[in-house]
């Protein structure tokens, strides 16, 4: 399939971004963390000694606008194609399929991250709070794993079923990720949401007692007792099957709507 | 170069193609059907796009599907529209090129030759929302030309092309022939192919009806029986008086209605004998001929195939 394929996909995509009506999407998905750290830092009750409220607070913003732009960004990467009629284009490239999946997947990935990091960095310069280099390495890397993982699941549901994929999308956004994992039980475990909010914590320090990862009770099933390696392992692990799984269905499958006979 | 063995396409219970066995050689070929007869189909299959539901399909030797490198031999000009509407013709076309891998360099190089040949130079660097119908064919065109294939497969290219647009890529077709290379193209308009291809293809219904040269095609289209419709005073008269002079090969007579349809590989001697009809005192109130289109010649070569006729 080759890497200057993806290459050529993934500046493609990029360039894409610069017309007025995506960054004017983007600018409104991120500048809403700075607008909420602007109003909490001016009329919250959180003060810079705050770092874990502020650190918890951001991490969720960040999350959230990660999913907002993704649904917007990787969620239609087969659709938009199809609806467009420039599929078939594509699709008649030797391992074309694959590059414009892996191009789009990375592009989506890296597009949101950016975003979400220059409103991280915006929001943290606003709040300045205690340890707060410390705050933004730690989002950093979040925000970065979180992106290409939550990329990797809507490409896949985007490969799945492209014509429904936003609102699977969606359902699998409000159910698993904002729902289940914040059950307190085993179940929470299946939602990225988790895996993320655990290695905030045990990086972060929140929960850590004489250098070990403890946390109190009714907040191991949030939280639970893995390590953060483990966590990172799963996400990584998890990237490359759905990204892999939707490669093999875009090439295998046909992508025709209705019979063009 | 292209080898069809038992191909069914299914689309649930919709036949796309049905049981084709086909091998062609490297020339230039015209896929001939009405709108909906498979032509679509059967490209989007040589292409790997669809996948057989029944048979086997090889482009120079290899499945198009499992085996894709192939298709860096194939050139495709789909018969969808472009939409786009932002990107420039040149930005468009580099993208696809770098997408057959390519280098930045070398795409450039080739975008800007294949946006010559196709005449759209001056062009290259306006967005393809504004450009018209027969330059937008054109630029599809490019994208199919520019990594320079083996075999080049257009489907529908003239559509909504007007007059002086068609001859220009009539010109580039029998340019790409005379090169030496492989063409495929499947239309629904005889006339359009013929100054471009040396062999015909004719689909309908999905079936493969006949294959040939310009002549055996036209040879094959003029036999096929044409339907036309008499009414008259005196139909039976006239149904006698045609069958006496061996001018038809079957008819029916409503007799009530007074409306005479008969079928016949001669029309032209059917049309010099109303005159005389009409002399004898059978008038003709109506006449309706059959649709001389495709269609109507196909739709006979269909019932031949079917051994209704």
């Amino acid at each position: 399939m080759g890497r200057a394929k993806v290459l050529a996909v993934f500046r493609n995509e990029w360039q894409q971004t610069f017309t007025a009506s995506r960054m004017t999407g983007w600018l409104m998905i991120c500048g809403f963390p700075v607008g909420l750290a602007l109003l909490v830092s001016q009329f919250g009750q959180l003060t810079a000694d705050d770092t874990e409220a502020w650190s918890g607070i951001l991490f969720f913003v960040c999350e959230i606008i990660c999913l907002l732009q993704l649904l917007l960004w990787a969620t239609p990467w087969l659709y938009s194609e199809l609806e467009g009629k420039t599929w078939s284009y594509l699709a008649v490239r030797p391992g074309g399929k694959s590059a414009v999946l892996l191009g789009k997947y990375f592009a989506a990935a890296t597009r949101t991250m950016v975003g979400t990091l220059i409103a991280l960095s915006l929001s943290l310069l606003i709040a300045q709070p205690v340890d707060g280099l410390k705050v933004f390495y730690v989002l950093s890397f979040i925000v970065a794993i979180s992106s290409f993982s939550y990329a990797a699941v809507f490409v896949f549901l985007g490969a799945i079923l492209p014509k429904r994929a936003m609102v699977l999308a969606v359902g699998y956004s409000l159910v698993i990720e904002l729902l289940i994992s914040f059950i307190p039980a085993m179940i929470n475990k299946i939602s990225i949401q988790f895996r993320l909010r655990s290695i905030l914590f045990a990086w972060m320090d929140s929960l850590n007692v004489n250098g070990s990862w403890a946390p109190p009770r009714g907040l191991e099933e949030m939280l639970g007792n893995s390590s953060s390696t483990l966590h990172i392992g799963v996400l990584v692990i998890l990237n490359i099957a759905l990204v892999s799984i939707a490669n093999q269905l875009v090439c295998r499958r046909e992508q025709v709507f209705k019979p063009e006979v | 170069m292209i080898h069809f063995e038992e191909v069914t396409k299914l689309y649930g219970s919709v036949i796309g193609v049905n049981d084709i066995n086909l091998s062609l050689e490297p020339g230039s070929y015209g896929l001939l059907g009405p709108n909906g007869s498979g032509k679509t189909t059967l490209l989007n299959l040589i292409t790997g796009q669809l996948k057989a539901t029944q048979g086997r399909v090889r482009i120079f030797g290899a499945s198009p599907l499992l085996e894709n490198y192939v298709l860096h031999r194939i050139g495709f000009c789909p018969a969808v529209d472009l939409l786009l509407t932002d990107v420039t013709g040149f930005d468009w076309v580099r993208y696809l090129v770098e997408l057959q891998g390519f280098d930045a360099q070398e795409a450039a190089d080739r975008t800007n030759e294949a946006l010559d040949v196709v005449a759209l130079g001056e062009a290259r660097h306006r967005p393809i929302g504004g450009y018209s119908r027969g330059m937008k064919q054109r630029c599809k065109l490019a994208q199919a030309i520019v990594h320079d294939p083996d075999l080049l497969i257009l489907d529908e290219p003239f559509t909504g092309v007007d007059p002086v647009g068609r001859h220009n890529l009539s010109e580039i077709f029998s340019e790409w022939v005379e090169q030496g290379k492989s063409l495929l193209v499947a239309s629904h308009v005889l006339h359009e192919l013929e100054a471009i291809c040396e062999s015909f293809l004719l689909i309908c219904d999905g079936r493969l009806l006949a294959s040939g040269s310009a002549y055996e095609v036209h040879s094959l289209l003029a036999n096929t029986p044409n339907q036309i419709r008499l009414k008259s005073n005196q139909p039976t008269e006239m149904a006698q008086n045609l069958l006496e002079n061996r001018l038809v090969d079957a008819l029916e007579v409503d007799e009530s209605a007074g409306w005479l349809t008969v079928s016949t590989t001669r029309p032209a001697d059917l049309y010099q004998q109303l005159p005389v009809l009409s002399k004898q005192g059978i008038d003709i109130q109506e006449m309706h001929t059959g649709d001389d289109s495709l269609q109507a010649a196909f739709d006979s070569l269909l019932r031949i195939h079917r051994g209704e006729i």
